[in-house]
């Protein structure tokens, strides 16, 4: 792609803050953005006494938007609606704490600061009330919770695993209709369909259940505060359903692998069930069924009595190896109206005729990312850090705290007889201790069977060079619970090799293939969970391969960092990023995101983001690390070969189109972008698609004195990591707001007085009420 | 803007510190057309009174922020 003019990287980028709709000044502004936590603000404004009174009562709304600079289009030449379009939004919220500063001390300080909570945290005042239904005094009443009909018991899991099926408005669930299905979508919601295929209509399904149970008439409650206040906040107000979405490629899987839960208990249900990645065994369905729904039922009995609902959505994907994640700046995405058919299109429902994927224009907002977790994978463009893009760097690796082994001992009940199990990492140490079995043991031989119990004090190859430190650890509940005996017990007769044939086998085929590529003994097989000889039960599969992730993990933990970067709106905490030095004697890094914060004052404007689980280039191409879980590589075509460096073309590909649905980016892969031959990172540019391409390595410089080669500014390498974000203009159509910029335009000279309704009034205000908000309606009628 | 009330007597030429709204800004619409407690908090529209006093904020600020130079 051609740069019409050159990059000086002298940049002076404009950031607008609105409270309320109305742009103010403002002296600093900080955002936060981290995994597991949703985004926050603090923003410092010029001091005037009435601001103190601003969020009483009330959450004023803060919208940050910041000016996207990577089109060529010079200053002053846009409209009022094109400069509009540019404005990205970087953070939208509302303010929950207000602090005063003034000091007379040193050089003087005078603040009002506002801390500020993302707009969806009001979804946390949402509550979910399990309490009563034994005994009605235990009733926690006054709270405005949900009374929940069926809470997190086996019914509600089975029914929330539905997902979503169909499109209302028959069979949805209204007031005048609480009987309806929750695998109904509402019709409201029927533009966004598509990002409700997979596990991120499992949500919606739960929401459908809350408000059946928030109009059955049989409880001796009235929902008002869910029916009136939270629902129409949540879906309208909010748009919280609107905003979210998966990664469509993972989704399809888990949309052609949904079971029926009692097949093969002699049974048969009438709707079928996700099984989420993580759970998925390649063994027969109703065992993977059962254990993905008795694992939930377990987690979520941990809720408590009393519970918000962004906790249970929490939780609920926590429980199968999920994350929400919550960007800032939302992303700017393709919307897929139709159902899905083909990787190379889409098919219209009504007609099932074939839509190419070209003819999709439409985008919409993603705010809420629903995602397995991926710490190990190839990194989205946009989480790329190349060298003109920061200034400092530091990386810390605890060598002595990283284990030889890993022994992973589950959690499981108490009357199960296979307590104590021991799934253990890696495979040399493995390997160690089948050989001290066989030789010890004449009961055993030499197969992954006998590694489960005693480690015969055997040492692994490799730990004769460091000697021996384990990890003992415990399997995460959820996956504790998937070596309950009770499985093997009932499992024994469905835990033959699968079909030849079936997608389980051939999926134990690839996985296999990987094995025998990495392992290409043949008396290696017997070690191999993939394979029939190796006498492990199927339900074990899943844990020896959680064990080597794990180890995985231990590797990687002990190595974190962070680096300081010219302003970077772009980069996404939760998922990989690599980080790429133009000095061939210094390190490059591959990590993972978990934390990027925006420092924007008056005199300077910097992002700081914070890494885990950094690996060099060099140990990325030269250590063999299980990264995601086997149903996962399956999906992504990593099962064969289950490398990031040197990986093959379709895994290339499938990487592009995991991100590109949910992210509006490609995937970076390491060869390409870094040259192992030299250590450098190698010059990158993007070809008339906008996919990244091999550039040139020389300056190319513009009659403005700036720089046409991208791989050689900050600004040129800000517009190859760029991704589509929400602009103001969209936010301001979606919302039905109008901003008020702070333009000599709007602030005419001539104005007129304005008098507020409660100021009017002359009469103090009751404790509850905002001075800025008018209360002459409740719920839409007169008071 | 129903609900809204104006005093055009006191229409100024010279900012001062109050409840003065730009008329540009009111001819454009731009200011919020409700300020009720409902559709402010469940329908997260802009409070009208909140934001006549945030413009009033943005036009006394002096100095270095100063809309006016």
């Amino acid at each position: 792609m051609a740069y019409t003019v050159g990059k000086t990287d002298v940049v002076i980028q404009n950031v607008k803050l609105y409270i309320e709709g109305v742009q103010v000044p403002y002296e600093n502004i900080t955002i936060n953005q981290g995994l597991g936590s949703l985004p926050t603000a603090s923003i410092s404004v010029p001091p005037q006494a009435g601001l103190m009174d601003i969020a009483r009562f009330y959450q004023p709304k803060v919208h940050v938007f910041f000016e996207e600079r990577i089109d060529p289009v010079k200053e002053g030449e846009l409209s009022a609606d094109e400069l509009k379009v540019r404005d990205k939004l970087l953070f939208t919220g509302h303010i929950q704490n207000v602090s005063y500063l003034k000091s007379k001390s040193g050089p003087g300080q005078l603040s009002i600061m506002f801390s500020c909570a993302h707009k969806n945290a009001l979804i946390t005042e949402c509550l979910v009330d399990y309490t009563g239904w034994i005994k009605e005094e235990l009733y926690v009443d006054g709270n405005g919770a949900v009374k929940d009909g069926i809470g997190n018991s086996r019914a509600a899991i089975i029914e929330a695993l539905q997902g979503i099926t169909t499109i209302g408005p028959t069979d949805e669930i209204t007031e005048e209709n609480p009987l309806g299905k929750t695998c109904v979508l509402p019709e409201r919601f029927s533009n966004f369909s598509s990002r409700y295929m997979g596990l991120p209509g499992v949500l919606l399904n739960y929401w459908n259940q809350l408000n059946r149970s928030a109009y059955n008439k049989n409880v001796s409650r009235y929902h008002e505060a869910f029916i009136k206040l939270y629902k129409p906040l949540i879906e309208d107000g909010l748009q919280f359903f609107q905003r979210i979405g998966g990664h469509r490629l993972i989704e399809i899987d888990n949309q052609n692998s949904k079971v029926d839960p009692c097949i093969d208990k002699g049974a048969s249900s009438s709707q079928t069930i996700y099984i989420p990645p993580s759970n998925r065994l390649f063994l027969q369905s109703a065992i993977q069924a059962e254990m993905t729904i008795s694992s939930l039922q377990n987690y979520l009995q941990a809720s408590g009595e009393i519970t918000n609902i962004f906790a249970i959505f929490q939780s609920f994907y926590d429980s199968i190896d999920y994350e929400m994640i919550t960007l800032a700046a939302p992303a700017e995405v393709i919307l897929y109206d139709k159902e899905v058919t083909a990787e190379s299109g889409t098919k219209d429902t009504s007609t099932s005729e074939e839509v190419p994927k070209s003819n999709l224009t439409e985008t919409a907002a993603i705010e809420t990312v629903i995602k397995p977790k991926t710490p190990f994978y190839f990194s989205p463009t946009c989480n790329v850090i190349f060298p003109h893009m920061y200034d400092s760097i530091s990386v810390s690796y605890d060598e002595n705290n990283i284990p030889t082994r890993v022994d992973m001992v589950n959690q499981e009940m108490p009357q199960s007889s296979g307590y104590g199990t021991h799934f253990r990492a890696p495979h040399s140490v493995r390997t160690a201790i089948a050989e001290a079995a066989a030789s010890i043991d004449s009961t055993k031989t030499r197969t992954l069977l006998s590694t489960l119990a005693s480690s015969y004090g055997a040492i692994g190859i490799y730990e004769q060079g460091r000697g021996v430190k384990i990890d003992y650890n415990a399997f995460p509940r959820w996956l504790s619970y998937m070596s309950n005996s009770n499985y093997s017990a009932d499992g024994n007769a469905s835990q033959v090799y699968p079909e030849q044939g079936s997608a389980a086998y051939q999926a134990l085929q690839d996985l296999q293939a990987g094995w025998e590529k990495r392992y290409p003994n043949a008396k290696d097989r017997a070690m191999s969970p993939w394979s029939s000889d190796s006498g492990v039960s199927a339900h074990h599969r899943i844990l020896f391969a959680s064990s080597d992730y794990y180890f995985s993990m231990v590797f990687a933990r002990s190595k974190a960092g962070n680096v300081s970067c010219l302003f970077n709106p772009y980069i996404v905490p939760g998922y990989p990023m690599d980080i790429l030095e133009k000095s061939p004697v210094l390190p490059s890094f591959h990590a993972m995101c978990t934390s990027v914060t925006h420092i924007i004052g008056s005199n300077r404007i910097e992002t700081n983001v914070s890494f885990a689980a950094a690996s060099t280039y060099s140990e990325i191409a030269n250590y063999y690390m299980p990264f995601i879980p086997p149903a996962l590589q399956i999906s992504l075509g990593l099962a064969k070969n289950p490398t990031l460096v040197n990986s093959d073309e379709t895994a290339q590909q499938l990487a592009d189109a995991f991100y590109q649905g949910t992210l509006g980016v490609g995937a970076a892969i390491p060869e390409k972008i870094y040259d192992y031959a030299t250590g450098l990172a190698k010059p990158i540019m993007k070809d008339a698609t906008g996919a990244w391409t091999e550039g040139s390595i020389y300056p190319q410089a513009d009659v403005n004195g700036g720089e046409l080669n991208p791989a050689l500014s900050y600004e040129g390498n800000m517009s190859l990591v760029s991704r589509p974000i929400e602009n103001r203009s969209q936010h301001e159509e979606r919302f039905n707001i109008k901003f008020i910029d702070l333009t000599q335009e709007n602030y005419s000279p001539t104005s007129i007085n304005y008098v507020p309704p409660v100021k009017d009034t002359a009469q103090q205000l009751e404790i509850g009420a905002s001075q800025f908000l008018d209360y002459n309606f409740k719920f839409g009628e007169p008071v | 803007m129903a609900n809204f009330k104006f005093n055009v007597d006191i229409s100024e030429q010279v900012i001062t510190r109050g409840d003065l709204v730009p008329t540009k800004i009111i001819a454009e619409g731009l200011l919020s057309d409700t300020s009720e407690s409902y559709e402010c908090f469940t329908n997260q529209k802009f409070s009208a009174n909140l934001q006549a006093y945030l413009v009033n904020y943005v036009v006394t600020i002096s100095g270095y922020y100063s809309i006016y130079v």
